[in-house]
């Protein structure tokens, strides 16, 4: 079945969380098979030198990290172009928004597709 | 414009691959969807999903009462969710117990259910869902609000369609996977054959393809056993 790739999908991930976060921008950086943290993405071109580079943005940056299991498997980071404070409520949503993206990032690294006769879960 | 680094990507998911266990795309919904109560403060959140026929059903409700709101909508076949699932937009309503649209569902809901927001969740451009939310509560609904819930429905989106092109993709790695590992022993029983016979490569090929299909194995088996029978001195029949 042909469909959009990966590269889209994560593409349209980070897009989608820097919209609902409400920020300018997001980056992903994730440990490959070489336990290497690697840029992986970035939503605009800050945010890819902020991915290569951990480089202080003239902005503000949130980053959280990325846990699968009890592992940190990446970080994702959220910026602003205007220096911002992150409130206490911006820094838990960024968290829950980082297990989103985990979850794209588990569906994109594949594995069975469950399959139910009721299509209920409970 | 959006970057994405393929290599690195694929490098990285390889790692997860290995790591987090397979648990398949309704797990994935089960965990996004309790999340989004989470991010936007809301009572409860859930998920309905069309069958082939277009019938709305419930797939995942982060509670009780959410739980209620679905198996209500599903069996009058009406309400907020199934209406935005019919129009393909979003569908609010300041207090669903009392709205005059859906007369039928508040008997069968769970008290702390209120107001409620359903947007559409699409694959292809078609919706096959909808993302559901309810407040205890009276509330009025804004753009804002529903926007955030398109662009939450909009990440679902993504999770299902990664899913299905990672089935995809897990097949082929392993059809990949599989020539690797077998790629040698059928080199090697073209080269035993071209020399055994006086055979150009694709010609040994060819022949050892038909022989498996015709004993309806794969070439890769027949190679093997074809390697194993050369000690017994008796190859000839794999072509």
């Amino acid at each position: 079945m042909s469909g959009p790739g990966v590269e889209l999908l994560l593409a349209n991930v980070l897009r989608g969380v820097a919209d609902l976060s409400g920020v300018d921008g997001a980056a992903l950086r994730l440990l490959d098979d070489s336990d290497r943290l690697r840029m992986i993405g970035a939503t605009d071109e800050d945010g890819w030198v902020l991915a290569r580079d951990a480089a202080p943005l003239s902005g503000s940056v949130l980053s959280v990290p990325l846990v699968e299991g009890r592992e940190v498997i990446g970080v994702l980071s959220l910026y602003t172009h205007a220096r911002h404070r992150w409130s206490r409520s911006e820094v838990e949503k960024g968290a829950r928004l980082g297990e989103i993206v985990v979850v794209a990032l588990e569906a994109m690294a594949g594995g069975r597709t469950e399959s139910s006769a009721s299509g209920q879960v409970r | 414009m959006t970057h994405i680094d393929p290599e690195a990507l694929v490098a990285s998911l390889r790692r997860l691959q290995k790591a987090a266990p397979a648990t398949g795309i309704v797990h994935h919904l089960e965990r996004i969807v309790q999340v989004v109560d989470r991010i936007f403060g809301y009572s409860g959140a859930g998920l309905m999903f069309a069958d082939p026929d277009r019938t709305l059903r419930y797939l995942f409700a982060t509670d009780e009462a959410g739980r209620s709101l679905e198996h209500a909508q599903a069996k009058v076949m009406a309400g907020p969710c199934v209406a935005a699932y019919m129009t393909d937009s979003a569908v609010t309503t300041f207090d669903v117990r009392k709205d005059d649209r859906w007369p039928d569902l508040a008997p069968l809901l769970h008290p702390d259910v209120r107001a409620v927001a359903g947007v559409p969740v699409r694959l292809g451009g078609e919706p096959v869902g909808t993302l559901n939310v309810y407040q205890d509560t009276t509330h009025d609904w804004e753009e804002s609000d529903t926007e955030a819930l398109h662009a939450y429905a909009h990440v679902i989106e993504q999770v299902i369609a990664a899913a299905v092109e990672a089935e995809e993709k897990s097949q082929l790695a392993d059809q990949l996977q599989y020539a690797l590992d077998y790629r040698v022993v059928i080199e090697r029983a073209i080269g035993y054959l071209m020399g055994k016979h006086d055979l150009t490569a694709s010609q040994a090929f060819t022949g050892l393809r038909k022989q498996a299909r015709d004993s309806r194995r794969r070439v890769a088996d027949l190679a093997a056993e074809l390697l194993g029978e050369q000690g017994r001195g008796d190859p000839d029949h794999a072509i």
